[in-house]
């Protein structure tokens, strides 16, 4: 009989749904990221923020089905972690609690300060105001990732790269970088051509070829435009950019084992993608979107059931990869939305936007069973102490930026070289040897 | 940021983007300073590539290049024939896509139901959202006022979106051509476009505020979203009425609202949304029913208007501002009636035409539009104005300012040199086409097609243009948009963009291959001119190599250059590992292809 690794029995028990969940323990810093966010605007109520007390709320109560005893809302406590719950509609987030409340965080009240998604996507994922700047997944892949190939992968979310686009990397919404790496798995020819795909695909020799022959040129040209300034800036990128793209056709064969070109990759395939892609140490973080689900529940607010459900699905597929491969401890998950939405539904019994969020954190250093941050009975951001993130008088709004600021401080990763003069948020994770 | 650059490297940095290569003789590489000694600048064939490549997406020809050499001067000449081409007008359309989103093909095109069945998701992709790029592209290349993408009375469409929408049509016109909405809206330019509107789409109770704000951040720069909304007292937004009262009377919420929502008034003649389940609903769930739908009162609408030919402008709903308690149209505080009146009212406003100044020369130098120091943009807003809103006049304008075929600063100049640009992936599509004929296309539909609808019409797509879908394939992995969420390029490398580059290159050097040496009857050579799928002589693959250099860079080198030596030795390396002519021209074809030069410009 062969001897399974600690990695195949954690599969195997993964596979069997008994994942055994790690007890918390003393560990070093994160030094991994995973991003989650659901774009289109979540409404917290539903789930991470209850507000079943409130009368300014309509929460997910207004649509229990008065003849199914079942469809009943309910607010438990998962340690410290108030969540809403509903065994019929939303049974993944109560699973995920059950097993994951220890290692997880609630960040409540973040001031986003805008009501267009596009914008607001923007404040939540950069800190700041313009995309031109990069987000600081990408900041934190950049500063952390100099041993990887790539600093940070999007799988399916908005790249925003900045000037550290040489250090990032995209799979492509639906797998293309699958068709690049496999020439055998490219898309065929058109009808009628008269040729067949691939028409040339260079072989591992003829890359080495092609990178030494192109370094060459680049040194001729470095040589030339050492000034510090734009054009050596970017040829440097170049250099870089280049040697990133040789790794992952090198290094990222087996991690892109799971890819598959063509269908959009549900939540559920894109963690394991995450997964795949910090175990073979291709990365460091990872953005994911729910590019599949439509938050944006205007005409509608029920979906936000279906929604919520599948989001915890895919979270507890997330928190069971990084278990079986051993990553939770090392790897900071964000979970969020760059929206909630209003309290009350409109006249389509829909929702609209609220210019407020909040996060779900855990695994790396954050301090689980920890509710942080608050909002009012109208899900309106309340000030807090950045540092412990309790209400106090004269307190400051958790802002977009001060939420990033603290992310990166989370990953020992020096935000005010980023976020100049904006405080951290850092109540959610604690320093550890 | 002014870059300062020491005068002894001055020489050598002509050489290298300045001149004609590193390791070239700088001969012909004469140097040209403008009066205010602030920029280095590009050497005349350095120029006219980038003056080429930002107005065509191709390199210049080797008749043009040498037309350069004899007489620097001609780039004037040069320049009025490429914002003549057709190839500039390909330039506006990807220009114009950057600004408007419509390029957006993540996004579910309309359905292929009904009578539109027999159509491929290309067409009901590609045809709409092209229709608004084609309207910028006629004025342009027509070179009307610019201003007529607010005034325009006429709209642009081909045999597709004429189906879709029931417009009149000449079959035996040209593919695209002029013609009007029959539904009775006004016709203001890029203002009545169904397809800007369905793609910014008017979602919940935002009543066209996100139109407006488009529109304001467009035309004017100066957008509404990028402002901080902060609510406070109790104000609900998701009721209507309340939200009309506190934009009227809340100072935070008037601030923005006294000029967003009048703004906002004008567009309410079009429908909020018009997607692909819309129209499938209609079909399946409503049988195309006439009469009024009235769950809702924010849909007062019949299930007809969303089945072939689609309804997407009712002008009895351009009055609805009212039963919200809204504000009636207005544009800053001047009272309007319709798109008509917007249309006039932006061409007129000072803004329009130092925004648009902004947006060419940010586009053209890959630069930030917003950053451009005013002094600048005054002056093009001027040249602009004065020559009637000509936008190739001012396309003219701006590739004759030295900060434009600067390669870096020499002082410190108010405008920054626009330095190196990167290869965007349209550029890089077109001018690989213009060199070699190859198309990265491909057929991505599988047995079934993408997700069959159970219930009638079909998700085929026939074919996809690989650099120019991020669907299937690879823009904004190559640092294109994909005019949905990501909406900014990125001009700078990317590990991901060298590997999809890479792979362009080398199925083009594919294609060029087994054109030029291998296919049975072989046509006129494309690129490889000089040689036979057997020739193996060192120095008629010396002479091949150099004639591809200045093929495709614009550089001439003896067939001895050591750049020559690199890419023969390359060139032998291969032929002796695989014996095949034809597969050492492939590699050598894609490294070149991948050259700095071929990259930047």
């Amino acid at each position: 009989m062969s001897h399974l690794s600690r990695r195949q029995l954690l599969s195997a028990a993964l596979a069997l749904g008994i994942t055994p969940v790690p007890a918390l323990a003393q560990l070093p810093m994160a030094r991994k990221l995973v991003v989650v966010l659901a774009d289109g605007g979540w409404d917290s109520s539903f789930t991470l923020d209850p507000k079943f007390h409130s009368d300014l709320v309509e929460g997910p109560q207004v649509d229990e089905d008065p003849d199914d005893p079942d469809d009943r809302e309910a607010l438990r406590t998962f340690g410290n972690l108030p969540i809403a719950t509903n065994a019929v509609k939303r049974p993944a987030v109560t699973r995920f609690f059950e097993r994951y409340a220890p290692h997880c965080a609630l960040v409540h009240g973040i001031w986003m300060g805008a009501i267009a998604h596009k914008t607001a996507r923007v404040r939540i994922l950069t800190g700041t105001h313009t995309q031109a700047n990069p987000a600081w997944a990408a900041i934190a892949g950049h500063e952390l990732g100099t041993d990887t190939p790539i600093g940070s992968f999007v799988l399916s979310a908005p790249a925003f790269a900045g000037e550290l686009a040489a250090s990032m990397g995209q799979l492509g919404r639906r797998g293309q970088l699958r068709a690049i790496l496999s020439p055998e798995d490219t898309f065929p020819a058109p009808d009628g051509a008269d040729w067949t795909l691939p028409l040339f695909r260079p072989d591992p020799t003829d890359h080495q070829r092609i990178a030494s022959h192109l370094q060459a040129r680049h040194r001729a040209f470095l040589d030339r435009v050492k000034t510090g300034g734009h054009n050596e800036r970017l040829l440097r990128a170049r250099e870089e950019a280049m040697d990133r793209g040789q790794r992952i056709r090198v290094e990222g064969a087996e991690a892109i084992d799971n890819l598959v070109l063509g269908p959009q990759p549900t939540l559920n395939r894109q963690v394991v993608l995450a997964a795949d892609l910090l175990e073979h140490g291709l990365c460091h973080a990872v953005t994911l979107g729910s590019q599949t689900l439509s938050w944006d529940t205007h005409n509608n607010n029920v979906p936000q059931h279906k929604l919520w459900n599948q989001l915890f699905q895919g979270l507890e597929k997330l928190a069971d990869e990084l278990v079986a491969r051993d990553l939770l401890d090392e790897t900071l998950v964000v979970v969020t939305s760059e929206l909630t939405r209003t309290p009350t539904r409109n006249n389509s019994l829909g929702k609209d936007h609220w210019p407020h969020t909040c996060a779900l954190l855990f695994g790396g250093n954050t301090v689980g069973n920890r509710v942080v941050g608050q909002t009012d009975d109208r899900l309106e951001s309340l000030p807090v102490d950045l540092r412990t993130g309790e209400v106090v008088r004269g307190g400051a709004f958790n802002k977009y930026d001060n939420f990033a600021a603290g992310v990166l401080a989370a990953l020992d990763v020096d935000p005010g070289r980023w976020l100049p003069g904006v405080e951290p948020f850092t109540a959610f994770f604690g320093s550890r040897p | 940021m002014a870059r300062r650059t020491p005068a002894w490297l001055v020489g050598t940095m002509m050489m290298s983007c300045g001149g004609p290569d590193p390791e070239s003789p700088p001969a012909d590489a004469p140097v040209v300073i403008d009066g205010s000694d602030a920029y280095v600048l590009l050497d005349p064939v350095r120029r006219a590539v980038r003056t080429s490549m930002v107005l065509r997406g191709q390199r210049p020809s080797v008749e043009e290049l040498a037309r350069i050499r004899d007489d620097p001067s001609s780039i004037d000449d040069l320049v009025d024939a490429w914002l003549d081409s057709d190839a500039f007008g390909e330039t506006i359309k990807d220009m114009h896509a950057e600004w408007l989103l419509v390029r957006a093909d993540l996004l579910d095109p309309l359905a292929a139901l009904g009578p539109m069945e027999h159509r491929l998701m290309r067409e009901m992709f590609g045809s709409p959202s092209e229709a608004p790029l084609e309207l910028a592209r006629h004025i342009v290349m027509t070179d009307r006022p610019y201003t007529e993408v607010v005034t325009a009375d006429y709209m642009l469409t081909d045999e597709v979106v004429a189906e879709i929408y029931d417009l009149p049509y000449d079959p035996s016109g040209p593919p695209w051509q002029p013609s009007h909405w029959p539904d009775g809206r006004v016709h203001a330019g890029l203002l009545s476009s169904t397809e800007l509107w369905r793609r910014h789409e008017s979602a919940g109770s935002n009543f066209n505020r996100l139109r407006a704000d488009l529109v304001a951040d467009l035309f004017l720069c100066e957008g509404f979203a990028g402002r901080d909304v902060a609510p406070t007292g109790g104000v609900t937004l998701s009721d209507e009425f309340e939200v009309a009262e506190a934009v009227r009377t809340d100072a935070e919420c008037v601030n923005c609202h006294q000029a967003l929502d009048p703004l906002a008034a004008f567009f309410w003649g079009f429908k909020k949304q018009l997607r692909r389940t819309t129209v499938r609903n209609a079909y399946h769930h409503y049988a195309c029913d006439p009469a009024p739908w009235t769950d809702n009162p924010l849909t007062l609408v019949a299930m007809q208007d969303y089945c072939y030919p689609l309804r997407p402008y009712s002008p009895e709903d351009e009055e609805q501002w009212a039963d919200w308690d809204l504000p009636a149209p207005s544009y800053y505080g001047r009272p309007g009636r319709d798109l008509g009146d917007l249309g006039a009212f932006i061409a007129d406003d000072p803004r329009f035409a130092q925004c648009m100044a902004r947006r060419f020369y940010g586009w053209m130098t890959q630069s930030d539009p917003h950053a451009l120091p005013r002094s600048l943009a005054t002056e093009l807003q001027r040249h602009f104005v004065e020559h009637g809103f000509s936008a190739k006049a001012l396309v003219r304008r701006i590739v004759h300012l030295p900060s434009f075929y600067a390669v870096d600063d020499r002082t410190d100049p108010e405008v920054p040199a626009a330095g190196l640009q990167i290869v965007r992936p349209e550029q890089l599509a077109r001018s690989v086409e213009a060199l070699t004929g190859f198309r990265w296309t491909v057929n991505p539909d599988t047995d079934r097609c993408e997700g069959v609808p159970a219930n009638g019409g079909h998700f085929c797509w026939g074919y996809v243009d690989l650099m120019r879908s991020d669907r299937w394939g690879y823009r904004s992995m190559a640092g294109g948009i994909n005019g949905s969420d990501v909406t900014l390029p990125v001009h700078w490398p990317m590990p991901v963009r060298e590997l999809v580059n890479e792979a362009f290159a080398a199925e083009a050097s594919g294609f060029v291959v087994r054109h030029d040496l291998l296919a049975p009857t072989r046509e006129t050579p494309r690129l490889l001119t000089l040689v036979d799928a057997d020739t193996t002589e060192a120095m008629r693959v010396r002479e091949q190599i150099t004639a591809l250099t200045t093929r495709l860079f614009g550089e001439t080198h003896p067939p001895d250059d050591p750049r020559v030596d690199a890419l023969f030795a390359m060139w032998e390396a291969k032929h002796a590992q695989s014996g095949s002519v034809a597969e050492a021209w492939a590699l050598t074809l894609t490294t070149m292809m991948l050259d700095p030069l071929g990259v930047f410009f």
